[in-house]
């Protein structure tokens, strides 16, 4: 089985701080008022406007890494909620006025941000949307390595932003959490540049380097043993169905860290391991 | 390695039974019915369902036999998950009533709710996840699990989509102004938009080898799929037909096709485009939208299951609901005895997505 390695990854959080002094540095993500994603200079102003926040930081982390990149890439976008703030402006505006709005139902649909993404930057190749409840970011790794194995390189990214509504539906179900938002992408490849990325069933750390895994429940979820020796992403970058993938682009970025996530869907354990290679002896 | 499909669930307005269906289909019935709710008529079931008790109807149809539910990897397809559900709680809690049940009022919605209620149900235990590209997440979801066979992920991969009709969709797709106020006409000269409807369908996928090993009966192949962006616009699509054409040509890879099952909604820009991507394939073309209605994340299963029985009768469904057409295609009036050693069966959705599966006999 060829090997998939990180050739540049990106991640976009609320308050533009390093993933990777939250999750290694275990600092929390502040929980104020969150900004909106900057418009990339590159990116044309029409899609923008037009786009949903998460479309937007969706759009700001991928379009960072596309520059050389050939036009046909396959994408695959997880997200575990979806395009809910539209998804409520449609429905709010339909219950309380009787008219249906055209422009929150087309970006209401959960690949919306890379229907935008693609028009912006004209990308034609695969396009794929996942949607795996808590395993989002390892079923959308599962893909992009598959899709990468096939076509020599792949572009994931995923993520999910906060609104009123999940922030209340989180308070009905009783999920006393620190709740977060943020956006990751990786793109993959099949040269020999960049740490390795594999998904290993159970639990495999790499050794002497950092291990995250969840610890709070979601809604509906069976109880579960939080995993000894681990750290959880959602003590710094807040409790975020998909924020995975911005842990793994963490990983792979940041100055030959590396390390593991464990996702967890129901009781089934998936470990996604960024594996930098050994420094070359010197004598 | 060779991917085979070994096992078939479907339910829609015309049945309960991928056979049913066919049957109906081929009778040339229609299910589209007035709906209030709707500007046009919808292809409702006789009661309310939501999308997941729809999915876990099918999957069981599909896994029938199956020996081995808990080693199966599952591949959902869904727009909106079981937000027929979610919607009236949404209200309730934006007018500030008191919610029968406040686990309705969001996660229901989640596009990931039927793939997690089949798992539960039939004690599917392996890698699940769920495709929502909009109206080609059925089509993705199968040529998915195709993919985690030849990968080597899982000898076998149920793969299903499922979407309820929902106020959502209905006002929706009417606030775009692509909903037909008469029974839909897809690749008529007359058409005027399209019809929803709602369903599920399953089809279970599994390594050749090990479908014989333990003496199950491939009804079809899965010989290739393709996946394309148009890049141009959220809803409407390519003007030249771009995406469809190189998702076509990825799943032919050059080889002949017989049947091609086509989106077919109905609309002026669709049927206009998708005629353009399949006039030089020379196939006999019919779409079943004009009996089922547009079923949203459970057409491209919907389809393709009617393509496994078009492939094992020997017997392609009319395109129900034209009467005349200008399209330079073979488009089936009525139902046509035909040998059918391989097939297409394509979806377009927003985002400019492109999806085709191909499908041969066994």
């Amino acid at each position: 089985m060829k090997t998939v390695r990180v050739l540049r990854s990106s991640y976009w959080l609320p308050d533009d701080h390093s993933v990777l002094a939250h999750i290694v540095s275990r600092r929390r993500l502040g929980d104020g008022p969150n900004p909106d994603p900057r418009k990339p200079k590159a990116f044309p102003g029409g899609p923008w406007r037009r786009m949903s926040r998460l479309a937007r930081a969706v759009a700001w982390c991928c379009e960072q890494l596309l520059d050389d990149v050939a036009r046909d890439i396959p994408v695959v976008w997880g997200s575990a909620v979806g395009e809910l703030v539209p998804t409520g402006r449609f429905l709010d505006k339909l219950f309380e006025t009787g008219s249906a709005s055209p422009l929150a139902f087309q970006n209401s649909v959960y690949n919306a941000p890379v229907g935008h993404l693609s028009i912006a930057l004209k990308l034609t190749g695969p396009s794929e949307t996942i949607v795996a409840g808590p395993a989002t970011a390892t079923a959308a790794l599962e893909r992009g390595l598959i899709l990468a194995r096939k076509h020599g390189h792949c572009l994931v990214v995923a993520g999910d932003d906060l609104s009123e509504p999940l922030r209340e539906a989180h308070r009905m179900n009783g999920t006393e959490a620190f709740l977060g938002e943020c956006v990751g992408a990786l793109l993959l490849h099949t040269g020999e540049e960049g740490p390795e990325i594999e998904l290993v069933p159970g639990i495999e750390p790499v050794p002497g380097r950092p291990v995250l895994s969840r610890r709070v429940r979601f809604p509906g979820e069976p109880e579960f043993e939080p995993i000894p020796g681990t750290f959880a992403p959602e003590e710094s970058l807040g409790l975020n169905l998909s924020s995975g993938l911005a842990v793994l682009a963490a990983l792979a970025k940041a100055d030959r860290v590396g390390g593991a996530l464990i996702e967890r869907d129901l009781q089934r354990l998936q470990t996604a391991r960024v594996i930098f290679p050994r420094p070359e002896p010197t004598s | 390695m060779t991917v085979a499909i070994t096992g078939l669930g479907a339910v829609c307005a015309l049945g309960g039974t991928p056979q049913q269906v066919f049957d109906r289909l081929c009778a040339g019935a229609s299910g589209l019915r007035p709906d209030p709710e709707a500007k046009g008529p919808t292809a409702r079931l006789p009661k309310v369902y939501c999308s997941s008790d729809m999915a876990v109807y099918v999957a069981r149809q599909a896994l029938q036999g199956y020996p081995d539910p808990a080693g199966l990897a599952l591949v959902g397809a869904s727009t909106s998950g079981d937000i027929s559900v979610a919607e009236s709680a949404w209200r309730a809690w934006r007018a500030g009533e008191e919610m029968e049940s406040p686990r309705h009022f969001l996660w229901r919605q989640l596009a990931h709710v039927p793939t997690q209620r089949v798992a539960w149900e039939l004690g599917i235990e392996g890698s699940r996840s769920t495709l929502s590209t909009a109206c080609t997440s059925g089509t993705v979801a199968i040529a998915n699990a195709a993919d985690l066979i030849t990968s080597g992920a899982a000898p076998a991969v149920l793969a299903f989509g499922a979407d309820a009709l929902c106020i959502m969709t209905r006002q929706g797709f009417g606030s775009l102004g692509v909903h037909s106020a008469e029974r839909t006409r897809p690749f008529d000269r007359d058409r005027a938009g399209m019809n929803l409807g709602e369903g599920a369908a399953a089809l279970l996928l599994e390594d050749l080898d090990h479908a014989l090993a333990r003496g199950a009966t491939p009804l079809a192949i899965v010989t290739g799929s393709g996946n394309a962006t148009d890049a141009h616009h959220l809803t409407a699509p390519h003007p030249e037909a771009r995406g469809a054409k190189e998702a076509i040509a990825q799943a032919l890879q050059g080889s002949q096709v017989d049947y091609v099952n086509a989106h077919a909604t109905g609309t002026l820009k669709n049927d206009e485009m998708e005629a353009m991507a399949l006039a030089p394939l020379g196939a006999a073309v019919s779409g079943l939208k004009g009996a089922i209605g547009h079923c949203l994340g459970a057409a491209g299963a919907l389809e393709a299951v009617v393509t496994v029985l078009a492939i094992q009768n020997g017997v392609v469904p009319p395109n129900t609901g034209m009467e005349n057409s200008d399209f330079d295609l073979d488009l089936i009036r009525e139902a046509r005895t035909m040998k059918v050693q391989q097939a297409l069966s394509v979806n377009f959705a927003f985002g400019g997505h492109n999806a085709a599966i191909a499908l041969g006999a066994p």
